[in-house]
């Protein structure tokens, strides 16, 4: 079918591209005639003719002297002799003679001769395509003797006619000659580029399979080190002990989910894959939110961070959060890495506003700019190719290269343009303007409570019984942990096959299916619960490391309830779990674990020779000894807090903040 | 500098060369146009109109600045037209003004020089008014309403002003009129 259609598209092509060289030759043709028959044939006429014209004023001058012979008697014989002598006269190149009949005609009232006398007709008079010169034959005084019409030949006529003819053909076979062969070479072209084309579809399906693959292999493991790190971080215990290890664990592997996140992304917006899904969104806090992760960033890094944000800027908007702060915070993120000293500033502009009586719009302009490197001239074009980052120290081993080109591809999502300027060693300004919906009776649902679950203890009413199928060990162990905390009863299957004799055996209440699983994937083992009418209402959620767009919308037609992504997140998984099953949560008055180590006693502190010891390594910037000095405290147990305090601050190099925080504890 | 002068001697050369080929050009129109002028005098069928009471029959060749030009083509002229149809010739070199200020008939008159536009258009009315036959060489001055001159194709031929040859009421051999070039526009 599909090679049918491949041969239908081919013969159109061909067919499209030979319609239009017909066509093109109709025309060339249909105007040569025109050429020839409107334009070069009347001129070669018209040389014939006045060649002619020259032919015949050149036999003047005999039939004047023949006229003017005084003798009567013998000047019509004198007349006669020249107009057979005219009718001889041969063009050797035609071959034949070139005038076929004269007609004398006599002025009598100067010639003195009897009437008619001398009026000669000799020759063929009239013939098909001659040419008739009319001549006066004048004396040499300047009176009209006579007035001589000469037929002459076509013969001159054919001749020139006969080799501009045969030149022309000539000329047309050669341009005739060198059309077939474009033709022919945009056949051959065309059918090489659409070969080519084949293959590049080929290559880019393959392509996206292999992305595909790749992100659920990547993501799989992943799924498994962040479930552990997000269960490891809620164990206080643990975090006392090995909480600097953990956290770097967690921070590793969710800086790799952020390079698969970007390859991901990028291939999305690159094949259109992204779909915008504008929600009310509460303008400041989303603002704040991102002022806060820059915050953080820009103390680290031991630089300024202004924001300005118009006053008039309005409460809630429409548009889609989630991809808005992923090219804000690229931006941002890209103007700290690359400012070594100074600021960066962020700003919100109002442009326009529109106000209408069913709806409001506002005109944005978002802003970041820094006082890092820049970027040189001849280097702004390359800044947004995919891949691509300008070669400096900073950038050497840092990030994917797809951050600008994802953020762009955005904007351009939005309908709108990234702009830059740039100067090196002064620094750059990205900006981009947005027109947002502004939304009157918004009911905003931003501002979500994150550490929620951290205060679930459980659920009322009945025990829940949970079938997790994943043929990942790592994965089901995760998903056992998180829910097992919670009250739930889990059982596992490693298959399919083993999944849908367990759902027999055990009735559970909920069903977490891996989608990709190598005995039978999970569309199949859905379909297979779904078969059985008692199983038609049980829910079935869908666990996936594939990030295919058209995953959900696949997942949910063949009987899932509901998508969750890989690496799960514990709210998402428990809000599914909630509307799933219909839960109420038990919500423990606990604190968090920050909270705890908040209200636990104060902070203990080394003796003042250690922190004046340590105070000294700072100032002459020694790291080693720093790193020697903390791995005791670490080791010691009683100065954690102390040791978290300062810790961060030498491994950032941020040795002058390091001097003024243990004065600040010695003042304390 | 010097290549300045080059070039403005260059571009004299060029003028000075175009100035000659004009005017080699115009001086053959004028000499075939003198032949032609005698033959057109000789078609003039009217001609014992323009006889004057002592029996002559008078041609003027009408000059602006350059009379001795005029008086070159007199000369040729002159040697084959002391007598017309039988009528003694008087043939006279006049400037614009006396041609203009002419009392006696006269039977054909030749412009020896270009005229501008306001002395050609005197000079047509002038002789349309007097019946003469007026022959100016020169090209474009038949299409202005001059009686007579030359069409230079593939053959030299005479040129009327058929409008002109109406409202002068001369009358010409129809032979010659058959091998002339004709111009019907008004002037």
């Amino acid at each position: 079918m599909k090679s049918r259609r491949y041969i239908a598209g081919k013969l159109k092509t061909t067919f499209t591209i030979s319609l239009i060289f017909i066509c093109v030759l109709i025309v060339y043709l249909i105007s040569m005639f025109h050429y020839w028959q409107g334009e070069l044939q009347p001129r070669l006429r018209q040389a014939a003719a006045t060649q002619a014209d020259i032919i015949s004023q050149s036999q003047m001058g005999l039939l004047a002297n023949a006229l003017q012979t005084v003798e009567t008697d013998k000047r019509q014989r004198a007349v006669q002799q020249v107009i057979k002598e005219i009718l001889l006269v041969t063009d050797p190149s035609i071959g034949e003679p070139l005038i076929s009949g004269l007609a004398l005609e006599v002025d009598y009232d100067t010639v003195q001769a009897s009437a008619d006398s001398l009026n000669i007709n000799e020759g063929i008079l009239s013939c098909e395509g001659c040419f008739i010169s009319e001549v006066a034959v004048m004396a040499g005084t300047g009176e009209l003797l006579a007035i001589a019409t000469f037929n002459v030949t076509e013969a001159y006529y054919r001749l020139l006619s006969s080799d501009i003819k045969s030149k022309l053909i000539n000329q047309l076979i050669i341009t005739l000659a060198l059309f077939f062969s474009v033709w022919v070479g945009m056949m051959i072209l065309v059918s090489r580029l659409d070969k080519l084309k084949q293959n590049i579809e080929i290559s880019d399906r393959a392509k996206t399979r292999f992305l595909a693959n790749v992100s659920h292999e990547l993501r799989t493991p992943l799924n498994a080190i962040l479930g552990y790190t997000q269960l490891f971080n809620q164990d206080k215990t643990l975090m006392n002990s090995h909480g600097r290890g953990i956290e770097t664990i967690h921070r590793s592997a969710d800086h790799l989910l952020l390079l698969i996140n970007d390859i991901l992304d990028f291939s999305k917006v690159d094949s259109k894959g992204i779909q915008l899904c504008p929600s009310e969104v509460i303008l400041a806090d989303f603002l704040k939110t991102l002022v806060e992760m820059t915050e953080v960033r820009a103390t680290i890094k031991d630089i300024g961070f202004v924001y300005e944000f118009a006053d008039k800027l309005p409460e809630v908007v429409m548009v889609d959060d989630k991809r808005l702060r992923q090219i804000l915070l690229n931006l941002l993120n890209n103007a700290v890495k690359f400012t070594r000293q100074g600021q960066v500033t962020f700003t919100v502009e109002v442009l326009a506003e529109n106000s209408q009586q069913d709806s409001d719009s506002v005109l944005l302009r978002f802003a970041v700019k820094d006082t890092g490197i820049g970027i040189a001239d001849d280097k702004l074009a390359d800044i947004f190719v995919p891949y691509q980052q300008i070669d400096n120290q900073i950038t050497r081993a840092e990030g994917s290269g797809l951050g600008l080109t994802i953020s762009k591809n955005l904007v351009e999502l939005m309908g709108q343009t990234l702009n830059v300027q740039s100067q090196s060693e002064v620094g750059s300004q990205f900006w981009f303007d947005l027109p947002l919906p502004v939304s009157k009776h918004a009911t905003p649902l931003l501002n979500k409570n994150h550490n929620a679950c951290e205060h679930i203890t459980g659920f009322e009413g009945p025990s829940k019984t949970i079938l997790s199928i994943d043929d990942n060990h790592f994965n089901r162990d995760v998903i056992r942990q998180y829910l097992t905390r919670y009250g739930f009863d889990v059982i596992e299957a490693s298959g399919g096959e083993e999944g849908l004799q367990l759902l027999k055996q055990n009735q559970p209440d909920l069903v977490l299916l891996d989608v990709l699983m190598p005995d039978m994937d999970g569309y199949t083992v859905v379909e297979a619960i779904r078969s059985e009418a008692k199983y038609e209402q049980l829910p079935v959620i869908a666990l996936t490391a594939a990030t295919q767009p058209y995953m959900e919308e696949k997942a949910l037609s063949c009987g899932f309830n509901a998508v969750l992504a890989k690496p799960l997140e514990q709210q998402l998984l428990l809000a599914a779990l909630k509307k799933a099953l219909n839960l109420d949560w038990v919500v423990a008055k606990t604190s968090t674990i920050e909270d705890e180590e908040t209200d636990d006693e104060p902070m203990q502190l080394p003796d003042e020779a250690l922190i004046a010891t340590l105070k000294e390594h700072a100032e002459k910037h020694n790291i080693l000894a720093i790193r020697t000095v903390l791995k005791e405290l670490e080791a010691d147990g009683r100065y954690q807090q102390f040791h978290d305090l300062v810790a961060p601050l030498a491994s950032h190099y941020q040795f002058v903040k390091l001097v003024e925080a243990l004065k600040g504890v010695t003042k304390a | 500098m010097v290549k300045a002068l080059h070039i403005f001697c260059l571009w004299l050369i060029l003028a000075m060369s175009f100035s000659v080929a004009a005017d080699s050009f115009t001086d053959r129109r004028t000499s075939v146009g003198i032949k032609l002028f005698r033959s057109m005098l000789v078609s003039n069928t009217a001609y014992l109109d323009k006889v004057t009471p002592s029996g002559e029959l008078h041609i003027k060749l009408i000059y602006t600045q350059n009379a001795r030009k005029a008086h070159t083509l007199a000369s040729s002229l002159g040697a084959d037209l002391k007598v017309l149809q039988g009528k003694p010739v008087v043939l006279e070199v006049v400037s614009l003004n006396e041609f203009l200020n002419s009392k006696t008939p006269i039977l054909g008159a030749f412009i020896v020089q270009k005229m501008n536009g306001a002395n050609l258009k005197a000079m047509i009315d002038k002789s349309i008014l007097g019946q003469t036959l007026l022959f100016s060489p020169f090209e474009g001055d038949v299409e202005k309403g001059v009686f007579g001159g030359i069409s230079v194709e593939s053959k030299v031929r005479p040129f009327i002003n058929m409008t002109t040859l109406k409202k002068s009421k001369i009358t010409m051999k129809a032979f010659y009129l058959r091998v002339s070039k004709k111009h019907e526009s008004s002037t």
